[in-house]
């Protein structure tokens, strides 16, 4: 399906004032956009003061990806009539694998990236970069957890005592 | 313009909103890592409790071995297959029955002068003695009712009385254990506020629908198929099923584990309690199933990042040929494509001599 050249455009502003031209369907991925959208139809130009520009940009390329691999699928399907299993299957395993690339990313981005699709309301990458932050916690010690994520360590001596001798397995290192 | 990019203000991850801190609290299903999470740093402590923690992927637990002098270790050891770790806990001069969900049943001797049973949450180091006077040598059994799903901390036991089984089980709502007369039975769930019980005799397969408080038979149902002693009930939030092992590989010991081997059938009771019956099922979507040798239950694979659903998780153990000793095996079953694959486990489990098998167990810190 060719991209109809009269699709609308929307231009999404940066916190430091980048502007990006985006299509109708990519910003409204951004459950928070949509409903401006939904709001007032006439919006163009939508000023998002709580996200950077480079974040923005990630995003924008997570949405934009999301949206190419869902209209391939519907295209696929109204092609053949049906959607194939296999095909379908190899299509998730290709996004699920662009999702991971995506994540390849450091704590700091990774905290903004939440922030973002939080505020922005876009569950898909907020599922993602919570999972990720989920994955990079599993299996570390408080101190390794610390380390990852570049955090003062503010309980007192006696407190982490109190922590460790109530469930003193869990601070051990495996058999 | 202004300047292209602006790292200033960048939040630190101590200072994340509490409701994203708690969110991603919740995707820790291992135990032990919500633990170390609560261990980082005031605020991630503050934003979680203890009594609301993830939900758990279950661990296994594996019984004491033999020492050579014939006398039973002290240490029971927990797997997680989530983190691949292993938990030893020192339970000195205690027998242990087996678990019960977030518990373990025991049967102490030398703590007290009396003899005791209790269940013994490990994890919290927490005991709730059972006011029972019930003779060791009796049938004691654990058992998982699975009353709340996930967060189920009410342990449950059953005994022998006469010719009738007495099903106990704690009731935090009234804080008090409550006990009800039932047949003999080989397997029981908790579901729409009755029991449901299978009979022990095996070619006499009927499921009696119990109820709560004075284990009067409200009715009774049809087995899903005609051989279904070896099957499982299960309380799910999409219905009660019932899961029939095809070619048992998971009850009888001394069989050699033949993976290829294994099927099941799951079935849903439809139309209940107007006209009850049982339908067989393609698929349970996004249900995982847990079944060792005596409990059966089921849990959402989207409540954990990387698990698969419409899956069935066993226990089983088989003769190690031609050593003495069994081999315990950690498998899971694949409705769609109908094939079974071995999960890694670690190799002290069902390294000795006697025939309990390994079984699941719900981690709780309650």
């Amino acid at each position: 399906m060719a991209r109809s050249s009269t699709e609308n455009m929307i231009t999404l502003m940066s916190s430091d004032g980048e502007e990006f031209m985006v299509t109708e369907k990519v910003a409204r991925e951004c459950t928070t956009i949509r409903n401006m959208l939904e709001d007032d139809c006439v919006i163009t130009n939508i000023p998002l003061p709580n996200v950077t520009s480079d974040i923005l940009s990630m995003v924008i390329e997570y949405c934009m990806e999301h949206v190419a691999a869902a209209e391939k699928a519907a295209a696929e399907t109204a092609e053949k009539g049906s959607s194939s299993a296999p095909a379908a299957a190899k299509a998730n395993k290709d996004l699920e694998e662009w999702d991971k690339a995506f994540m390849n990313v450091d704590v700091y981005t990774l905290c903004d990236l939440i922030l973002a699709a939080n505020y922005l309301n876009v569950s898909g990458l907020l599922d993602l970069t919570i999972q990720t932050a989920a994955n990079l916690i599993k299996g570390k010690s408080p101190e390794q957890i610390r380390k990852t994520f570049h955090i003062q360590n503010d309980l007192s001596l006696e407190e982490e005592e109190k922590i460790r001798s109530q469930t003193p397995w869990a601070f051990e290192k495996s058999e | 313009m202004a300047p292209k990019k602006q790292c200033t203000s960048r939040v630190s991850w101590e200072q994340l909103d509490p409701d994203l801190l708690r969110i991603i609290s919740k995707k820790l299903c291992d135990i032990s890592s919500f633990v170390c999470f609560r261990a980082v740093c005031k605020r991630w402590r503050a934003v979680t409790s203890l009594s609301d923690p993830p939900p758990q992927f279950p661990w296994v637990i594996d019984w004491p071995k033999a020492k050579s002098s014939g006398e039973l270790e002290s240490v029971f050891r927990f797997y997680s297959i989530n983190s691949r770790k292993t938990h030893a806990f020192v339970v000195p001069h205690a027998y242990i029955f087996g678990p019960s969900d977030g518990s373990v049943l025991i049967y102490e001797r030398d703590r007290s002068d009396k003899e005791c049973q209790s269940f013994l949450n490990p994890l919290a180091w927490r005991e709730r003695f059972v006011p029972l006077e019930v003779p060791v040598d009796n049938t004691v059994r654990p058992i998982r009712l699975a009353r709340n799903l996930i967060q189920n901390v009410e342990p449950a036991l059953f005994y022998e009385e006469n010719a009738h089984y007495i099903l106990c089980f704690w009731q935090s709502a009234k804080n008090k254990w409550a006990g009800v007369r039932v047949p003999r039975l080989k397997t029981v769930v908790f579901y729409d506020h009755k029991f449901f019980v299978t009979d022990d005799e095996i070619n006499y397969t009927r499921i009696r629908v119990i109820d709560e408080s004075t284990g009067a038979v409200l009715s009774y149902l049809p087995p899903p198929t005609d051989n279904f002693y070896h099957g499982y009930l299960i309380a799910t939030d999409d219905g009660l099923l019932a899961v029939e092992v095809i070619r048992s590989i998971a009850v009888i010991p001394y069989l050699k584990i033949d993976l290829e081997e294994c099927q099941f059938e799951v079935y849903r009771l439809e139309n209940y309690p107007q006209n009850p019956h049982w339908t067989k099922l393609r698929g349970i979507g996004d249900l995982m199933l847990f079944l060792d040798q005596q409990n059966g239950f089921s849990l959402k694979a989207s409540d954990f990042g990387g698990f698969k659903g419409n899956c069935i998780y066993f226990i089983t153990a088989g003769k190690k040929w031609p050593k003495r000793g069994s081999e315990h095996v950690i498998a899971r079953f694949d409705i769609e494509s109908n094939k079974t694959e071995r999960i890694p486990a670690p190799a002290w489990l069902g390294r000795r001599f006697f025939e309990r098998q390994a079984a699941w167990f719900m981690p709780t810190l309650l």
